[in-house]
């Protein structure tokens, strides 16, 4: 004669395997990662005297220039790898960004748009615009391309895709002018380091929002201007932070202070990338899930 | 059934929403560059009125140019102030001649003062032209080397190109002059060609 066991605690319930990449996450680390080592780069030149302030060594450049790409490498793409249901071509995205950078933005830039020759000399509103109407757009509009005509249609099942796709492209773009500002300038390491976070952060955030816009237009049904509102947000606001780039480096507040000051650069970028990362986690949050319990009602009925 | 090796995954078909998105995006990026590239234009282009009622001169030169007009050699001087590593340069002079003189002879007086005062001076072209308002002038064009004053510097000799223009009004001569590196001397040349032809000699 058998008895069945009585069991004293609940029956343990199956934990549900999130399939897919946490893409806020490992963006967060790679943002932070970025922030630190510039920032503990610039504390060592500038308040500690570890290294020379006039330092110019290449190598160091260019480590400074690939270290996002080597930080998206192993946490980002590593992550991508690990996971149950990874995203493909992630790195043919973020090689295509690079490519359309230093084949279509760089020579736009350099021979037809010259910002250097004209928009510094312009005011607030002068600059904005004008940064928003050639490179800005140019960027926003090269990354839109690479994406709606790549993986768009075909990669994106969800939002956090879009959001993933976006970072990737943008990251490339982001890179090749890392590399190219450490190759070509004259710069030394520390400003090398904190133009490469202010680019990085800045392309990172301006993607991000026309990767918002693609992934909502390839979900949901949207107006006819809803992606050229996209791109025009997205350029606008890399307008914008152009624009007070230039007035959180050469102002300041203190009496008898007069010397730039590139360490509120470093924070106005980081916290663009910090605004947009939060704004777009929260959209896309209570996007799904007004979207899951509009399906759920639908399947109660 | 046999199944080919190479197949591509379903695309889904467009809405015409979103295909619609795609040509006005595309339409947005022809009109918003094109509004990029004309804002850059006018800003570029963007010219000032300079007066001297004294010599009666009025002309056109680019905004945002130092403009000097404190020497008795010239009426009035624009440089760029950006340009590197030559400061491009548009000038207005005026000289008093006789009631016989003639364009080529004012011409002939700078010709012999310039190699004193400019290295490697070389004349590369002369030509008689006529300006807009139908008047006869000599367009001169020269080259000489500049090197920069200050040895600590270690800087490399520049060649630079010149264009003078010399037009005659009553019993004054007045040279309209243009001066830059000769990598940029044809990009600038139009800013000479808008200073001659806003030019009013009254």
């Amino acid at each position: 004669m058998s008895f069945e066991p009585i069991l004293l605690a609940p029956e343990e319930e199956p934990v549900e395997v999130y399939p897919y990449r946490r893409v806020w996450q490992t963006t967060w680390i790679e943002v932070l990662l970025l922030f630190f080592v510039v920032a503990g780069v610039y504390a060592a030149a500038e308040v500690f005297g570890l290294l020379p302030r006039n330092l110019r060594d290449g190598n160091g450049k260019l480590a400074l220039a690939l270290l996002p790409l080597a930080a998206w490498l192993l946490i980002s793409y590593r992550g991508e790898r690990r996971a149950p249901e990874p995203r493909p071509h992630l790195l043919s995205v973020l090689l295509l960004g690079a490519l359309v950078a230093n084949a279509i933005a760089v020579p736009l830039s350099e021979r037809l748009f010259t910002p250097d020759r004209w928009l510094p000399q312009q005011g607030f509103f002068g600059r904005v615009l004008g940064y928003t109407f050639t490179v800005s757009f140019t960027a926003e509009f090269l990354k839109y391309a690479v994406l709606r005509y790549t993986v768009w249609m075909t990669h994106i099942h969800q939002r956090l895709d879009a959001a993933a796709y976006a970072l990737a492209v943008s990251l490339g773009f982001a890179v090749m002018l890392n590399v190219r500002f450490a190759l070509d300038s004259d710069a030394t390491v520390v400003a090398t380091g904190l133009w490469v976070a202010s680019n990085t952060f800045s392309h990172l955030a301006t993607g991000l929002l026309v990767g918002f816009f693609l992934g909502e237009l390839r979900l949901t049904r949207q107006p006819v201007f809803w992606m050229p509102a996209g791109l025009l947000t997205a350029a606008f606001a890399g307008g914008l932070y152009y624009g007070f780039r230039g007035i959180a480096i050469v102002s300041g507040l203190g009496i008898g202070e007069t010397a730039s000051s590139p360490v509120r650069g470093l924070a106005l970028a980081f916290g663009l990338i910090a605004a947009v990362l939060l704004s777009l986690a929260f959209l896309i949050q209570s996007a799904d899930e007004r979207q899951q319990a509009i399906a759920s009602r639908r399947e109660l009925l | 059934m046999n199944r080919s090796v190479f197949y591509t995954e379903e695309r889904p078909a467009l809405t015409f929403h979103q295909r619609w998105n795609g040509y006005l995006s595309i339409a947005l990026a022809a009109i918003v560059l094109a509004l990029g590239v004309t804002m850059r234009d006018s800003v570029l282009n963007a010219t000032i009125t300079v007066e001297d009622l004294e010599a009666g001169v009025r002309a056109q030169i680019p905004q945002g140019w130092l403009l000097d007009r404190g020497s008795s050699d010239y009426v009035f001087r624009a440089i760029d102030p950006d340009a590197l590593p030559f400061k491009t340069l548009l000038q207005v002079s005026v000289l008093p001649v006789g009631p016989d003189a003639t364009p080529a002879n004012v011409l002939h007086q700078i010709e012999i003062d310039r190699p004193q005062r400019f290295p490697a001076y070389r004349v590369i072209s002369r030509r008689n032209i006529t300006l807009r308002d139908g008047s006869p002038a000599i367009r001169l064009t020269y080259a000489y080397v500049e090197s920069e004053r200050n040895p600590a510097l270690e800087a490399l000799p520049i060649v630079v190109e010149g264009v003078d223009v010399v037009v005659l009004r009553r019993t004054q001569a007045v040279i309209v002059s243009y001066r830059e590196e000769r990598a940029n001397f044809e990009n600038n040349l139009y800013r000479f060609e808008n200073l001659l032809n806003t030019l009013e000699i009254f």
